[in-house]
């Protein structure tokens, strides 16, 4: 399959603009998960690490 | 016993074709303008004062010589013609001081990704986190140059691997341009990079006539960079490598130079120091110093005795001038469709020369409104243009099979 220069270029343009969207979707699914950590708690709160003495 | 000979240099010209003469002379006038010009800082001083110097070099230090069987006129730098005569490359590489610098490092692209390296490791990618929709609408449409030079050059009547070669120009990348035409077309390599280069080094004084398309009450704007939210390093280390990995499957034939900028830059996210410190400096230096120099010395007379070089010459200028505008026009656009104020001066910033057209874009701001600080927000839009580009010059290398003509 052969195409004219100008049909080329758009295709070119065309891929380099899905990869870019792509691009910008792996930033965003990046810095989504990288914030749900971020607020996620470090450990849950054990039942023995609240202080003080059952007995 | 002709006195002349023990001037060599001089001694020459009586050999030589009038118009060569004429070409060694002019060359080596352009050579010292260079230099003149690095000096005062109108062109970028870092490659164009060796690229200068390199030039008087060949152009007026030649000689006769004898290699092997042969006696030629010919200098003692580089002899770019002599790739594929084993024999005689060996006897260059003895000879020639800078053949093995061209051997080992020009013709296999080498020397583009240690420039990259480079880069990456003093690339900020924080604004194109921040911001990736923004970063990379503008990116896009800045690489208008790069898209429409091709059929304009396949129209002015150059070979598709030729036309592919000087639109990446438009691109304003010159590692990327660098590698790009020693994979597609290997003979005009050198003209296309010198091009791109010189180009490059006039975008800083070029650019900001081309902004003032943009109404100033525009040009004024400013935009609150407090508002720029803050992107952890871990984020960023991630987005090097699953970006890397991405473009590696789609573009095998150009995964030397991502690989080389997404190291540098996973180099600096990763908080390497004594790496960042290396690739930054010495790597980074060392390789810009000896491109401008062997380049240079790459530009011997029968360069501009092509007639394609002038084709060249008007299509960097068409390439980096629509580049230009479409960024314009990017931010124009984005500027109606952001909900934040938003200075389209940032698209002149997606013109992907890192950092030049990020500071031509702040220097066009600040002339207009000193309080207008867009430098944080232009280095996102810029970064976004260097991956663009590599993608477009990816699709260019891998598909030329398809141009038709």
């Amino acid at each position: 399959m052969e195409l004219h220069p100008f049909l080329f270029a758009l295709l070119a343009y065309g891929i380099a603009a899905v990869i870019a969207v792509c691009v910008t979707f792996i930033v965003k699914i990046i810095s989504h998960t990288v914030q749900r950590k971020k607020a996620a708690p470090a450990e849950p709160p054990q039942a023995g690490d609240k202080g003080g003495s059952n007995a | 016993m002709n006195i002349l000979e023990f001037f060599q240099g001089i001694y020459t010209f009586t050999l030589n074709e009038p118009e060569i003469v004429i070409g060694r002379l002019f060359l080596v006038a352009l050579g010292i303008l260079f230099i003149y010009l690095s000096y005062k800082k109108v062109l970028e001083a870092l490659i164009m004062l060796p690229l200068g110097i390199g030039m008087i070099a060949v152009n007026a230090g030649l000689m006769v010589m004898e290699v092997g069987e042969y006696t030629e006129v010919g200098n003692l730098f580089v002899n770019p013609l002599v790739t594929n005569n084993v024999e005689l490359l060996m006897e260059y590489l003895q000879i020639d001081f800078l053949q093995p610098i061209y051997t080992y490092t020009f013709s296999n692209g080498l020397i583009a990704c240690l420039v990259f390296m480079g880069i990456g490791a003093i690339t900020d990618i924080d604004i194109l986190l921040a911001r990736p929709g923004m970063s990379m609408f503008l990116a896009m449409f800045a690489e208008l140059g790069t898209i429409l030079t091709l059929p304009i050059a396949m129209g002015m009547g150059l070979l598709s691997n030729e036309a592919a070669s000087i639109a990446l120009v438009g691109g304003a990348d010159g590692p990327m341009v660098l590698y790009g035409s020693l994979m597609m077309a290997k003979d005009l390599f050198v003209p296309i990079t010198v091009v791109a280069y010189v180009y490059l080094g006039v975008c800083y004084a070029g650019y900001p006539f081309l902004a003032r398309i943009i109404p100033r009450r525009m040009r004024e704007t400013e935009m609150n960079w407090k508002t720029i939210p803050k992107v952890s390093a871990g984020a960023k280390f991630a987005f090097c490598i699953a970006t890397f990995t991405l473009l590696a499957f789609l573009f095998p034939v150009a995964t030397p130079l991502f690989a080389s900028f997404f190291l540098g830059l996973a180099i600096k996210e990763a908080g390497i120091t004594r790496f960042v410190e290396f690739l930054s400096g010495p790597l980074l230096y060392g390789a810009t110093l000896f491109l401008g120099f062997t380049l240079g010395a790459l530009l011997g007379v029968d360069i501009i005795l092509d007639t394609v070089v002038l084709k060249l010459l008007v299509l960097g200028v068409i390439a980096l001038t629509l580049s230009g505008l479409g960024g314009i026009i990017g931010g124009l656009i984005f500027r109606k469709i952001s909900k934040e104020p938003f200075n389209p001066l940032l698209g002149i910033a997606a013109v992907s020369c890192v950092p030049t057209t990020a500071k031509v874009a702040q220097k066009c701001a600040i002339q207009v409104n000193k309080k207008a600080m867009i430098l944080p927000f232009a280095m996102g839009p810029c970064v976004g243009g260097v991956i663009t580009t590599a993608i477009i010059t990816g699709v260019y290398i891998s598909g030329l099979k398809f141009i038709s003509g």
